[in-house]
């Protein structure tokens, strides 16, 4: 459990010794089910246990719901630069001159806290995503080069791999890697395909993709390991990511997404 | 307003980058060296973190079309400022200092000429550069191409705007700068070539000897660097720097077949990945990826990095986050000593920073 001192900091001093120590700081501090450990001066990590695991469809939830209690009220926590989920883990990002790294450790140790409370009094998840796409996708010929290939190493049809990858509800686990590109969690186990060898040095824009267990839309052109099945009919459809949108990513954290055969 | 008439391979405008946005998987930008971003601000009178462009990589050459007054920072710089029309009869390049506020007059040139020993120049102008507020900040996103002039470097031919100065900024340069002249500007320290970093959160995961190595040996700065990252070499064959890190990798250099989940990245950051050249990541670096963190170069010494040319020779230190916290607090202290020099003091030379 959380071993934090409960000294308060009215002047910012430079960090002092006490229960976390620098050894402490940097292997991390364990509590219930995650660790807590800082990255840099800059930032503090909180990872899940056990993050090596196939991803638990429900365990991401608990990121989901710890970045949204910072990210609705940046107001209240003017130092905080950024608040990054990712795989199983959530990243902090702070100015160290204006609040001393404890403060951080703390804080979301007692956020991971309450969350593990409410979620053991109620049944309802700790976070759910409010919005559902259903973005239409074209498949395989010029659109997924790797389609085929894809198909022969699991030895499916191609019309197989569609259908199985239209099949299933994803969920956006985080969005990272370039502008609005999400990683989709909800990837058929029969789907799941290791990354290239040799990555492409160019993916077109709006490329559908496997990658591992995961799928996803590079929104932009970028070198890249996954292998291209498809492309989002960005024709028809809102732009992954617009810089100049109120919300600039179409896709954000917990959302469900939906493929749709658009040349069937 | 100012034309570009030459530029190099990475000219952008650049501020002190975004924030609150890496959840939407966009990054950080802004200026890869702070301390002379802000200086060359601060000299204009202008807030510490307004836009400036950053000049990297070959000559530069920008045409005032209308009166302004501009402050350039940098290592190692040689400016002239002469008549643009080159046919005129009184045609003079006249060398002017660095890190001094210059008044461009309508038809004048300024130019930068770099040398072997050249890092990154900033030009500030007072009052700021008129290009829209994307995301909370002027920086350019050259991988997203949006943000500063149209979401890209500079090319010759451009025309940037610029926002009028307060009268009051206007006054105080002309009463302090305006016939002052062959004064040395603003010392700026060298970079220098150790880094001191503190420990990544995967450096355990390395073997000893791998750590070993990593903190020992010097490293040569590869040509193959951006604003995303800068390749470290033991030698000086070259390779390409590429943005490829979309998933979990396996740590290979040291045959552990531990895969790595994606997690955030924060500029500064040292990947060591399988080929076992290290890649400090800076200002551009993507949001998340997957490969091992073996340290982390410490804020206070990441301009360094935006300013060592390349094939510099450079290597590690290993610190504490006290000294992390202590290096950062001077720094901020230094350019405050120099918003205050340049508020009481016309000739400035006098106070190094």
């Amino acid at each position: 459990m959380t071993t934090i001192p409960q000294k308060s900091q009215q002047k910012i001093s430079a960090p002092s010794s006490g229960k976390l120590d620098q050894e402490s700081l940097q292997h991390g501090l364990q509590l219930a089910g995650a660790r807590v450990y800082t990255y840099g001066e800059t930032a503090i990590v909180l990872e899940l246990e056990k993050s090596n695991e196939r991803l638990a469809p429900g365990k991401q939830q608990y990121i989901w719901a710890l970045a949204h209690l910072f990210q609705q009220r940046w107001a209240e926590h003017p130092s905080i630069r950024d608040v990054v989920p990712a795989n199983h883990n959530l990243t902090i990002i702070f100015d160290p001159l204006s609040e001393h790294v404890t403060k951080w450790i703390r804080k979301l140790s007692q956020c991971w806290h309450d969350l593990n409370q409410q979620n053991t009094s109620t049944t309802t998840t700790p976070f759910a995503g409010t919005r559902t796409h259903r973005l239409a996708v074209a498949y395989g010929g010029e659109y997924g080069p790797d389609l085929k290939a894809v198909a022969q190493i699991h030895g499916l049809d191609v019309e197989e791999v569609i259908k199985r990858h239209t099949a299933s509800m994803y969920t956006v686990a985080f969005v990272g890697f370039q502008p609005g590109f999400a990683y989709l969690d909800g990837l058929d186990p029969v789907l799941h395909t290791p990354r290239l060898a040799q990555p492409r040095q160019r993916i077109p824009p709006n490329s559908v993709a496997i990658g591992g267990r995961q799928t996803g839309i590079y929104p932009a052109a970028s070198p890249g390991g996954w292998h291209i099945i498809g492309r989002y009919i960005r024709e028809t459809q809102a732009s992954l990511f617009d810089a100049q949108r109120e919300q600039p990513s179409l896709l954000s954290t917990g959302d469900l997404v939906n493929f749709v055969w658009a040349n069937a | 307003m100012l034309k570009v008439i030459r530029t190099g391979l990475c000219s952008s405008i650049q501020d002190g980058g975004r924030q609150h946005v890496a959840q939407f998987g966009v990054c950080r930008a802004g200026v890869l060296d702070g301390n002379a971003a802000a200086l060359a601000n601060c000299a204009l009178q202008n807030t510490e973190t307004e836009a400036c462009l950053e000049i990297m990589q070959g000559a530069f050459e920008i045409e005032c079309l209308a009166n302004c007054w501009v402050c350039v920072t940098g290592q190692q710089l040689a400016l002239t400022l002469s008549p643009c029309d080159t046919q005129s009869n009184n045609h003079v390049n006249e060398p002017i200092h660095a890190g001094w506020p210059i008044p461009l007059h309508k038809g004048q040139c300024l130019s930068i000429m770099p040398c072997a020993e050249t890092g990154t120049a900033y030009l500030a102008v007072a009052g700021g550069f008129d290009v829209p507020v994307l995301l909370g900040s002027k920086s350019t996103d050259l991988g997203a191409q949006f943000g500063g002039f149209h979401g890209r470097t500079l090319q010759s031919g451009d025309t940037l705007a610029l926002l009028t100065p307060s009268l009051q900024q206007q006054a105080f340069l002309q009463q302090r700068y305006g016939n002052v002249h062959g004064v040395t500007g603003i010392h700026q320290t060298p970079p220098s070539a150790v880094l001191r970093a503190l420990p990544g959160p995967e450096e355990s995961k390395f073997s000893e000897s791998t750590c070993d190595m990593f903190w020992q040996q010097p490293w040569q700065i590869s040509p193959a660097r951006n604003r995303m990252g800068c390749r470290l070499h033991r030698n000086t064959k070259e390779t390409h720097l590429n943005n490829n890190d979309d998933g979990a990798h396996d740590i290979d250099s040291d045959n552990n077949n531990a895969m790595l989940n994606s997690h955030a990245i924060v500029p500064g950051t040292v990947q060591l990945p399988g080929n076992g050249e290290p890649i400090v990541l800076l200002a551009d670096a993507q949001t998340t990826g997957g490969y091992p963190r073996i340290a982390c170069v410490i804020q206070a010494d990441l301009w360094q990095l935006g300013q060592l040319p390349s094939h510099a020779r450079i290597r590690f230190e290993r610190c504490t986050r006290t000294e992390a916290w202590q290096a950062l607090q001077k720094q901020r202290a230094l350019i405050y000593r120099a918003q205050r020099a340049i508020l009481h003091d016309p000739t400035m030379s006098t106070h190094n920073v």
